[in-house]
């Protein structure tokens, strides 16, 4: 597997966005947003990426770049309201 | 070399290619499942498809082809001359409708183009063939030879050349007709349109008849090809179009600019008349297919043959490969120069399950052989790389096998090598740059008005003076993210002429500013704890308040590019000297691809930004016939909203407020700042407002405030402001606020819209800018949207072993994502 930049992954469209993903991509952890928002984390080639998708409308929103360090502090257990529940 | 001769070693070439089992060969599949197919029994990915969007698979297509036979039978034999069947005239009508001008279907395109080219080039005419250009359109201009009309071949795409041979046969033939392709097969690259145009409305006696046959379907409005997708027929244009390749059905459509042109044709090109018509089955697919184009399909579809392309672009470039072809077509060529060489590697590629072609004499010169592929929607990019990994790989081995090298690949090409290319380009740059004088200033004050103001002042909702305004609000304040630091940056030419300008502003931003307001919300109820929680120092093209586009280029200049090469290392320098975090354009356009693929050379990434809305005010419009100018169903809105509330409001444009009433429209603002997570921005200081509101310049208050008391609320207090910004032409709402309480009860926002849109009109200014957010109300008053992107930059601030305190890291046990299946495709 050769790496893309942020800048090459950032080209793509959503579709795209989500075949990369799921081809080069690692899980590492999920959030929710309000009621409504499933945040992933994943690993993609040398940066994260954070995946939206929204509950309601099963479908998913967008995948971008993670821009901030801090954003990992949104992903501790206290924050990650059991989302096995809605996705099983 | 004779005829004969040529005819011979294509004969040996050919059979040497079957006898290295590259060439002839045949599939082994009794059904066929996507692009996988059987060849040498051996299951290959098909990369020599011409139906590149895949379309030969659609239910209601092959539905359309079964029932055409139902109806029609598997033939309705009948010249064309005497009675068509009516899939005839019905697809014929969707593909006028398609091209925009009247069509005619032909059996194949090369029948088409005998069928067309004796019917308009005449024995007085000349023709110009290029020399790249499709067999089967040499082959109908070989019949016009024999009956002495002037050929002459043309170095490909030498638009140079051929403005000179029109200057020099202008004189002595009728017409002169330049013949080319639309996309080449070969080299996958295009004709020059745009220069082809300009030599049409130049010289009359220029005719141009191309052949769209691998444009057709991947590009343009409906799917009408590349050469009309930037143009609309010319007068003296014959477009010739394949309904076999990526259309996936059969036949050839002759495109024409008048009725009488196709109708002649019809009437008189010989094919078309003694030449079986096309059968139902592939009639009744075609319709089906034109249906998909006219619908929305077809734009998705082009831009999923485009991502694929893109990906492989991006593969073969990562790989090293030397690919020949445009960055946007789906025919890609990588050259290898022998024929030995192409064999081997195309041998080696069927093995490990790929199918490719091979590009030889006579479609090229035999010592530019290359191996040649297409691609197609239905590829995927795990397919794709996988194939360019395996490419690489074999590229790799077959040169070493042939004792070759690549550099000897690129001078059998003519082409300078990738650290030639590199070395080239950085003596042009040089050179340029030395053309330019850049300056650069942290104030406005330094900075000729008139420079600023007829450039990137334009094209801003702020001037000169506002900027002034923003650096005196921005400096001193006690908060960190109060205090921004400005950069103006002008570049000119050496006639000082400005190519471009723009100004920056360093400050405290917060990382969801683009974000979904759910997750901003999240965010900021950590920042209850933490204010600077997720937040980095940012420099931003413009600033968190202004809007527009911030970067004045003149792009007819050709130093342009190496303007962006300055501005680029001036950010750098800013980027290092003030510790930058994250660095960001905004407000640019979003189908700029020249730009799109210069941000990312620079290391910018390309973000959605949200949009925008603007009205454009007709000349003609006044305040009496706003409302007349509304849509019905606006006009519904307005009078429901708007006017039945009037009387309820006292509107004023405040010049000189007392500290007490700028105080209250400071509280305002404030309600909607702290509703309003759409861009998640730190509150404005409230020294911007005292500012703003000074006497002698640009800007105005707007205040709505009640003439009767209202429950809780007293006749005379302000429910309503903006601050509003007056351009030349353009009136801007910058900043707005509202007292959520009234606006309730007797909508107090659709006031204020409605009183800033017809300040507007009275201003007489070409339109206003109303900001982000709210698009459905500003809608009402006939705003429309501007679509805008962004692109970032960012320093890697942490570090992988960051990641590790994640326990979580989840693998599934094939190396691939875990088992949260929230990713569709």
């Amino acid at each position: 597997m050769v790496k893309l930049t942020k800048e090459e992954f950032c080209l793509f469209n959503l579709k795209s966005k989500i075949q990369l993903v799921n081809k080069d991509g690692y899980f590492l952890n999920r959030r929710i947003v309000g009621d409504s928002y499933l945040i992933s984390l994943y690993h993609l080639y040398n940066f994260y990426v954070e995946a939206t998708y929204d509950i309601s409308s099963v479908k998913t929103l967008g995948i971008d770049p993670v821009l901030n360090i801090q954003v990992i502090e949104l992903y501790d257990v206290k924050n990650n309201y059991a989302p096995k529940l809605i996705l099983d | 070399m004779s005829e004969n001769s040529i005819i011979q070693t294509v004969n040996e070439i050919a059979n040497h290619a079957r006898l290295n089992g590259i060439a002839h060969l045949h599939t082994q599949d009794k059904k066929l499942t996507n692009n996988i197919i059987t060849v040498e029994s051996k299951k290959t990915v098909h990369f020599g498809s011409c139906s590149y969007l895949g379309l030969e698979f659609d239910e209601d297509v092959k539905e359309s082809a079964k029932s055409a036979i139902d109806a029609y039978g598997t033939q309705f034999s009948s010249s064309r001359a005497y009675l068509s069947s009516i899939h005839y005239i019905e697809l014929e009508d969707k593909l006028e409708k398609i091209f925009g001008s009247p069509t005619v279907v032909a059996p194949t395109t090369t029948l088409g183009h005998i069928a067309t080219i004796p019917v308009f080039v005449g024995t007085d005419d000349a023709i110009i063939l290029d020399h790249q250009v499709h067999n089967s359109v040499q082959t109908a201009a070989a019949l016009m030879k024999g009956r002495g009309t002037h050929i002459e071949l043309l170095r490909h795409n030498r638009m140079d050349l051929l403005e000179n041979r029109i200057i020099e046969l202008r004189g002595k033939y009728k017409k002169i007709w330049y013949m080319a392709d639309g996309i080449y097969s070969m080299y996958g690259d295009v004709t020059p349109i745009d220069k082809i145009h300009e030599l049409l409305n130049k010289y009359p006696e220029f005719h141009f008849y191309v052949d769209d046959a691998h444009a057709m379907s991947c590009f343009g409005e409906h799917g009408r090809g590349f050469v009309l997708s930037k143009h609309k027929i010319h007068e003296r244009m014959i477009v010739i179009t394949s309904l076999n390749k990526a259309f996936a059905c059969g036949g050839g459509a002759l495109i024409f600019p008048t009725r009488e042109m196709a109708q002649l044709v019809r009437n008189v090109g010989g094919p078309l008349i003694t030449s079986g018509p096309m059968q139902p089955a592939a009639l009744g697919a075609a319709l089906a297919v034109a249906d998909i184009h006219l619908s929305e399909k077809i734009d998705e579809y082009q831009e999923e043959l485009q991502e694929n392309i893109k990906y492989t672009d991006l593969m073969l470039k990562k790989y090293g490969l030397p690919n020949l072809s445009e960055a946007f077509s789906p025919i890609f060529f990588i050259a290898v120069s022998l024929p030995k060489i192409a064999y081997s590697i195309i041998n080696k590629m069927k093995n490990d399950g790929f199918f490719l072609n091979i590009g030889i004499f006579p479609a090229v010169p035999i010592k530019n052989t290359g191996v040649r592929f297409t691609i197609t929607r239905l590829h995927t990019f795990d397919q794709i790389e996988r194939m360019v990994a395996c490419l690489a790989k074999n590229f790799k081995q077959s040169l070493k096998e042939e004792n070759y090298s690549t550099d000897l690949i690129y001078k059998a090409f003519k082409l300078p090598t990738p650290f030639e290319k590199i070395t080239e380009s950085k003596v042009q740059s040089l050179i340029n740059e030395s053309k330019l004088k850049v300056f650069h200033a942290n104030s406005i004050h330094a900075v000729n008005p008139f420079d600023w103001n007829r450039t990137v002042g334009k094209t801003i909702t702020m001037d000169w003076n506002a900027l002034e305004i923003l650096e005196n609000s921005f400096k001193d304040n006690s908060e960190d993210f109060e205090n921004w630091d400005f950069d103006y940056v002008v570049i000119k030419d050496l006639n000082n002429k400005v190519i471009l300008s723009t100004f920056l502003t360093t400050s405290i931003s917060k990382d969801d500013i683009l974000a979904k307001k759910e997750v901003s919300m999240e965010i900021e109820s950590r920042r209850l704890n933490d204010p600077y929680f997720m937040t980095s120092k940012t420099l931003m093209l413009g600033s968190q308040i202004t809007e527009g586009n911030h970067l004045y280029l003149d792009k007819s200049s050709d130093l342009w590019k190496n303007a962006m090469d300055e501005l680029y290392r001036l950010i750098n320098t800013i980027q290092n000297d003030r510790q930058i975090m994250t660095t960001m354009f905004r407000d640019l356009s979003s189908n700029d691809h020249e730009m799109n693929q210069l941000m990312m050379d620079n290391g910018f990434f390309k973000i959605s930004a949200p949009e925008s809305y603007k009205k454009h005010n007709a000349e003609q419009l006044n305040i009496d016939n706003f409302y007349k100018s509304l849509s019905k169903k606006s006009k519904h809105h307005y009078s429901k909203y708007v006017r039945k509330y009037e009387d309820h409001y006292i509107v004023k444009i405040i010049e000189d407020p007392s500290e007490t009433e700028l105080y209250k429209c400071y509280e305002l603002y404030m309600n909607i700042k702290n509703q309003s997570h759409a861009i998640s921005t730190f509150p404005l200081p409230y020294k911007l407002f005292k500012e703003m509101a000074q006497k002698n310049n640009n800007w105005e208050l707007l205040v709505i405030s009640l003439k009767n008391d209202l429950g809780e609320r007293n006749a005379g207090e302000f429910v309503a402001m903006a601050f509003c910004h007056k351009n030349e032409n353009e009136y801007a709402a910058v900043i707005a606020g509202i007292d959520y309480y009234v606006n309730r009860t007797i909508y107090c926002y659709r006031q204020l819209l409605a009183r800033m849109v017809t300040r507007s009109v009275e201003l007489k200014k070409a339109s206003i800018s109303l900001g982000y957010t709210c698009g459905i109300e500003k809608k009402h008053f006939g705003a429309k949207t501007v679509e805008s992107v962004a692109y970032l930059q960012v320093s890697d601030n942490y570090k992988m072993e960051a990641m590790a305190i994640m326990d979580t890291y989840k693998k599934r046990e094939d190396g691939k994502i875990n088992e949260r299946g929230i990713l569709s495709v």
